[in-house]
């Protein structure tokens, strides 16, 4: 069984928020309203984080990527009273809807904050309706939603292999913002698998995991550091 | 004021009656009543496989429902005997489309394939459909109830997936 993970090298993020549009337009991520946002509820899957090094005039901007870590140990699920949110047997970190009952207790739990509650009914503009992802339900307010690395997708290629009968590859499933990424910068795929990107990525000396103290064991890695 | 106590009293149980039955008729008929344009007799198209007419059952997730060309591949010709059956050619063949209604929903959160359970797990439509081809007129509901029990019922029998995740979008 595969164990999904990612890797991001930051050295490579030029901040273009391909990977955020890609996000929003694979998962029917509603555009936020300025009311919304006045209120800090926006809701970004995956969102770039800056983070500025140094002082002037020897300044350095950083782009991190930010989604749900899918943590092999993920705080959100051990408070999740209606087991909404739990993590699978293949590491990734999922989200059931019409069992989440809107609590936020996972919302607060989370210290990376990558989970979003929908605090209003989604919205989008008539002619985008026809583009929305069959794939992906549409959220209804009051529930949280989060990153699933494009879980569907996995759903469909394993489909779809089995459908031309034969194995089922690490390549054959990437989640948007991946695919998307003109700088390459972002890897996806099986960290059991030694052959795999991913998994040599990980294991760079440069490779960091986030807030890995609080012993969450997250899946995404971040590369920085580099010549 | 006894009598208006009285009245009141009755109006308290008939809203709780109706409340009742609204309630029982959601539960076991959460659609209301599907009639169909045409009186299709699926008995009669029997000897073809369902995926004659229901075409991208075995290719993708959706099953199609048949357009007016579907029938006149078969049914170029127009019916000579049957008064009845030569009328709705006729307007069939005039209107070129069927405005079928659609009988089997599933949740808009749920994911399914019908190429993964027909093709790949070479599941046979009845067990989801019911016995649609013994139907010699359209149903008005469906003929099974398909609920996340019976999914996963078939699921364990089949040592398939209960990952909440696989099924839910």
């Amino acid at each position: 069984m595969a164990r999904w993970g990612m890797a991001i090298d930051l050295d490579r993020c030029t901040g273009c928020q391909a990977c955020v549009v890609a996000c929003k337009q694979e998962n029917n991520v509603p555009f936020s309203t300025p009311a919304q946002a006045e209120k800090g509820r926006q809701i970004s899957w995956i969102y770039i984080q800056t983070e500025i090094e140094g002082e002037y005039p020897n300044v350095k901007v950083r782009f991190r990527p930010m989604l749900c870590q899918h943590c092999d140990r993920p705080p959100c699920t051990f408070v999740c009273p209606t087991s909404a949110t739990y993590k699978n047997e293949e590491g990734i970190v999922a989200q059931i809807y019409p069992r989440c009952i809107g609590c936020r207790y996972c919302a607060n739990a989370c210290p990376y904050s990558v989970k979003y509650f929908n605090y209003d009914e989604p919205h989008w503009p008539k002619q985008l309706e026809a583009s929305l992802n069959h794939d992906v339900s549409v959220r209804y307010g009051g529930v949280i939603e989060k990153c699933t690395f494009c879980s569907h997708r996995l759903t469909k290629a394993r489909e779809q292999a089995d459908a031309e009968g034969r194995e089922f590859r690490d390549d054959d499933y990437q989640p948007a913002c991946v695919q998307s990424c003109p700088a390459h910068a972002m890897v996806f795929g099986d960290l059991d698998n030694p052959h795999g990107t991913v998994a040599a990525w990980s294991e760079s000396p440069r490779a960091e995991r986030l807030l890995e103290d609080l012993g969450t064991k997250p899946k995404v890695m971040y590369l920085k550091g580099g010549a | 004021m006894r009598a208006v106590r009285n009245l009141l009293g009755w109006i308290v149980w008939a809203l709780l009656v109706a409340g009742a039955t609204l309630a029982i008729g959601v539960i076991w008929f959460p659609q209301l009543p599907v009639r169909q344009p045409l009186a299709f007799n699926h008995a009669k198209h029997k000897k073809m496989a369902c995926v004659v007419c229901h075409r991208g059952v075995e290719t993708g997730a959706w099953a199609t429902i048949p357009d007016m060309n579907t029938c006149l591949n078969c049914h170029a010709a127009p019916p000579v005997k049957d008064a009845t059956a030569i009328a709705i050619w006729s307007a069939a063949a005039m209107a070129k489309h069927i405005a079928w209604q659609r009988i089997n929903r599933i949740p808009d959160h749920v994911y399914f394939s019908h190429r993964r359970h027909v093709d790949l797990a070479r599941l046979d439509c009845a067990s989801c459909h019911g016995d649609m081809a013994d139907r010699t007129t359209p149903p008005a509901h469906p003929l099974t109830r398909i609920s996340m029990n019976n999914c996963l019922d078939c699921h364990r029998q089949q040592s398939a997936s209960t990952d909440c995740a696989r099924c839910h979008k």
